[in-house]
């Protein structure tokens, strides 16, 4: 990838080029000429101002938003990997709660940046911006969309893949969980030998089945209760996600080719000009009638005048 | 060192683009021919990805003013382009300016622009070098239809254009020079060479020079006359098919002459790096790409089954959950089977297997009176297009030029007798021998000529072939076959410094082995794609070729571009003898 700059030797040329029409200007007015190009600086700076449209702060938020979600879903995707890898009995409330608030987090801000694509959408559809306008906000509308869709996709996948883990460990862990209690049950009754260890056995199993059960107990509730609160949050997603289906199915479907699209603005850029000559004319014509009308008007009335006076 | 892609190089500029001009909103304004440029790698949704939201011509201006938008200039350095800048710079509509151009630019250009740019905002003017257009990572062109000019001269801005294409070429993939070799029997070929040749020099002085690059790479630059034959064939490759039988220009084809197609799909964008079906069967011949779209109908019905099957909570997330993936799915699978569908209705409404069956025995074997026979057959079937006669019989007539008992002209009555050709059909008919015949010919194009390749040829006989539709190898892959051995003659492909020969001979007896790693084709007139599908094939056994043309012909443009060079002379005969049959 060969290049080769130009900018050194451009801004060369430019200072001289803004050097020397002050010379040439210097014997005439300066004053004048000063005072007209800080006038038309000043113009264009009022112009502009204001004009910084709303959709380009909305499209810089929506940026801003999804570079956010995006950073905050990889750590989501460690943490939910870490806490995965972890052995069953350890309690890990903190990175479970660490867990949780993330995955509001994520629910809330996709939340808010589903409303600012759908206000960008608005945007697009204002009539009142001009058809340029229209374009850009709508392309903008769509690089939002696509990124947006893309995010929360991934976000999706995620929680579905954790809620999956989440659910297999739970069917392992209780059938592992009965393997031992069987275990337990059936050792005492092939070991008939003794029976006092039998019997020191048999309480002992009880006393540890109970402790182990209301601890596996506690630990599904948890999951159970872990799975419904993700599953709350990709229900969120879920509408998210439709709203997004719509804005992009009523995009249309279009072509996803630059130089398509460029002809294709074009002959819309024809069209309107078409219409808009013809507006003029029917205008036109519409105020000739008009004025004709309001000719005979005034004749009418003069003769009725007229005729009263006369 | 990786494998030389010229998508890639070609990406890499846009991707450089746009990364200096930082996180704004952004313009990209182009020409007419870098728009093809960019749009040939990258995708609009891609592109609008990287906050690139306005596409603009720089011909076509705009209406308002967008201070808060950087403007992103893609152009080539032609006059026009310039004056279009000027004008826009001394009234700026877009609040700065990234200016890049694809070639060489004149420092008065550059004065020029600088002493338009009064409220300064010109941030940064540069050389990208992307201008070609890039097809397949292996395969370029210059998108110049009708490169002859009369009796076969170059155009001035035809040729600027060619040589300015291949100097970004060779810069784009950081080649400062290079091995020039070009066909000596074409006048155009020679003037191409030296002009490339001495632009490169004149561009080393600001650049090191490096003679690696001398060494290994080579740009064969050869004549579409010496191989006119290819662009004559039907084709049985999914991509050459399409252009072929249906036209793709710039990536996209055209389908509203298809009967019965729905207003989404009348143009459609096939575009290898983007479509996934597409990539994988750009080189596969007409039945597996029938048994390929039958897997990927299978695979989207099962898709489609499980999606139809809505029936729990969790069928309903899943489904949510594909459907994006879905819909792309079914846009690949609609936009292949119409394509594919449509290719074999044509293929079966004018008798294509058969007609290919004809040109390839033509071409390949050559038995004069069967042959005969063959055509005068065809020539009667109401269902052959004009247009594959018109093959036949151009290739008959290269064919067997020189043949003791040439029946050229009484096919010619025949098929005027049956079917009304058009006028410009019979223009062309007289223009195809002048064009490729043996007159300008060097090469033994149907291996009659030499012992050695009439032995090369029974032996091929004798074992029979694969697939009787593809049975001809274009010129360009036995030319490089004899360059990579090292066994391409000098004195009919020359190279250009004849001077600096001498030295590299002398640098090769030091010890060196002149084996040449990179080989870049240009051919003047046009490439076909069933020669990029003998390149690829070449390219996945290690070798490193590249491919490009003037133009990417079928037969349809092939025909216009020969008529296009028809020398004066048999022009005005042939329009003689219109008028007078008009009269």
């Amino acid at each position: 990838m060969t290049t080769r700059n130009l900018t050194s030797q451009f801004e060369q040329f430019r200072n001289r080029a803004t050097r020397e029409p002050h010379y040439l200007v210097d014997n005439k007015s300066i004053g004048d000429r000063t005072a007209l190009l800080q006038s038309e600086d000043e113009d264009i700076v009022h112009f502009e101002k204001p004009d910084l449209p709303l959709w380009m702060e909305l499209e810089r938020k929506i940026q801003l938003q999804l570079d956010e979600v995006r950073s905050q879903v990889k750590k989501l995707q460690q943490l939910q990997n870490k806490y995965l890898k972890q052995p069953d009995f350890d309690d890990n409330l903190t990175n479970k709660n660490q867990i949780d608030t993330l995955t509001n987090d994520i629910t809330t801000m996709l939340q808010e940046c589903n409303a600012s694509v759908q206000r960008l959408a608005l945007q697009a559809k204002n009539p009142q911006k001009n058809s340029c306008d229209q374009r850009l906000i709508s392309n903008a509308v769509q690089a939002a969309v696509t990124a947006f869709q893309d995010i929360t996709t991934k976000f999706r996948n995620y929680q579905w893949g954790y809620i999956l883990q989440l659910k297999h460990r739970n069917e392992n862990s209780r059938q592992t969980m009965t393997n031992f209690d069987i275990n337990m049950h059936s050792n005492p009754f092939t070991d008939q030998d003794d029976p006092d260890i039998d019997f020191d056995q048999l309480t002992l199993t009880l006393e540890s089945q109970e402790q182990v059960t209301s601890v596996t107990l506690k630990f599904e509730k948890e999951r159970e209760k872990e799975i419904r609160e993700t599953l709350q949050s990709m229900n969120d997603v879920n509408n998210i996600f439709n709203d997004i289906a719509t804005l992009v199915s009523s995009q249309g479907t279009y072509i996803d080719q630059i130089e398509c699209n460029m002809e294709e603005a074009v002959v819309q850029l024809e069209q309107g000009n078409q219409h808009l000559v013809k507006a003029v004319e029917h205008q036109n014509r519409l105020l000739k009638w008009k004025l004709i009308f309001i000719g005979i008007g005034a004749a009418v009335l003069l003769f009725i005048i007229l005729m009263s006076i006369i | 060192m990786t494998n030389i892609n010229v998508i890639e190089a070609v990406r890499s500029y846009i991707n450089r683009m746009i990364e200096d001009c930082g996180p704004t909103i952004k313009g990209l304004v182009m020409d007419k021919e870098t728009a093809s440029i960019v749009s040939m790698v990258y995708a609009q949704s891609e592109i609008l990805q990287k906050e690139v939201f306005l596409f603009e011509r720089i011909d076509i201006p705009g209406q308002k003013s967008l201070k808060h938008l950087s403007a992103i200039c893609f152009l080539r350095p032609t006059e026009e382009n310039i004056q279009s800048l000027v004008r826009e710079l001394r009234e700026p509509k877009y609040g700065n300016y990234f200016i890049y151009f694809t070639n060489f630019v004149e420092m008065s250009d550059i004065k020029c622009l600088a002493e338009a740019d009064e409220f300064e905002c010109v941030r940064v003017v540069q050389e990208f070098y992307a201008d070609y257009l890039a097809i397949n990572p292996h395969l370029y062109s210059l998108n110049i239809p009708n490169t002859y000019q009369k009796n076969y001269e170059w155009n001035d801005n035809v040729l600027r254009r060619t040589v300015q294409g291949l100097v970004s070429l060779l810069l784009s993939l950081r080649k400062k020079s290079a091995t020039i070799r070009y066909q000596k029997s074409s006048n155009m070929a020679r003037i191409l060479a030296d002009k490339l040749s001495s632009t490169l020099k004149r561009q080393a002085d600001f650049t090191a020079s490096n003679t690696n690059d001398y060494n290994q790479t080579i740009v064969l630059i050869i004549d579409r006359r010496e191989d006119a034959i290819t662009p004559l064939l039907n084709q049985w490759t999914y991509q050459a098919m399409v252009h072929e039988l249906i036209g793709i220009k710039n990536n996209r084809v055209n389908l509203n002459q298809v009967p019965g197609i729905t207003k989404e799909l009348e143009e459609v964008v096939m575009n290898a790096e983007y479509d996934e079906f597409y990539a994988n069967n750009l080189y596969s011949n007409f039945g597996e790409i029938a048994t390929n779209i039958k897997g990927l109908m299978e695979h989207f019905q099962d898709k489609h089954k499980s999606q139809s099957k809505i029936e729990s909570i969790g069928d309903m997330k899943t489904f949510i959950e594909n459907y994006p993936q879905f819909k792309k799915l079914s846009g690949t699978v609609s936009k292949h089977v119409t394509i594919v569908s449509e290719l074999s209705r044509l293929v079966g409404l004018y008798h294509l297997l058969e007609v290919s069956e004809t040109e390839q025995h033509l071409v390949c074997q050559g038995d004069h009176n069967e042959v005969v026979q063959k055509i005068k057959r065809l020539i009667k079937d109401d269902k052959i297009r004009d247009l594959d006669i018109l093959r036949l019989l151009s290739l008959y007539a290269l064919r067997y030029e020189q043949h003791a008992s040439n029946e050229l002209n009484t096919l010619k009555h025949d098929a005027q007798k049956h079917r009304r050709l058009s006028e410009k059909y019979t223009q062309y008919l007289q223009a195809i021998v002048e064009y490729g015949g043996l007159k300008f010919r060097q090469a033994d194009l149907f291996n009659t000529q030499t012992p050695m390749a009439i032995t090369r040829q029974f032996i091929r006989g004798l074992r029979g072939v694969d697939n009787v539709y593809a049975q001809h190898v274009p010129l360009i892959k036995d030319l490089i076959e004899q360059l990579l051995r090292g066994k391409l003659k000098d004195t009919s492909y020359p190279n250009v410094n004849a001077k600096d020969q001498v030295n590299q001979q002398n640098l090769l007896q030091q010890g060196q082995i002149n084996k040449p790693s990179e080989i870049i084709v240009y051919v003047v007139g046009g490439v076909t794609y069933e020669e990029s599908y003998h390149i690829q094939m070449m390219n996945k056994q290690s070798a490193r070729i590249l491919l490009g043309g003037s133009y990417i012909h079928n037969f349809s443009t092939f025909i216009d571009e020969v008529l296009n060079g028809v020398s004066s002379s048999l022009s005005s005969a042939s329009n003689e003898l219109l008028s007078s049959r008009r009269r």
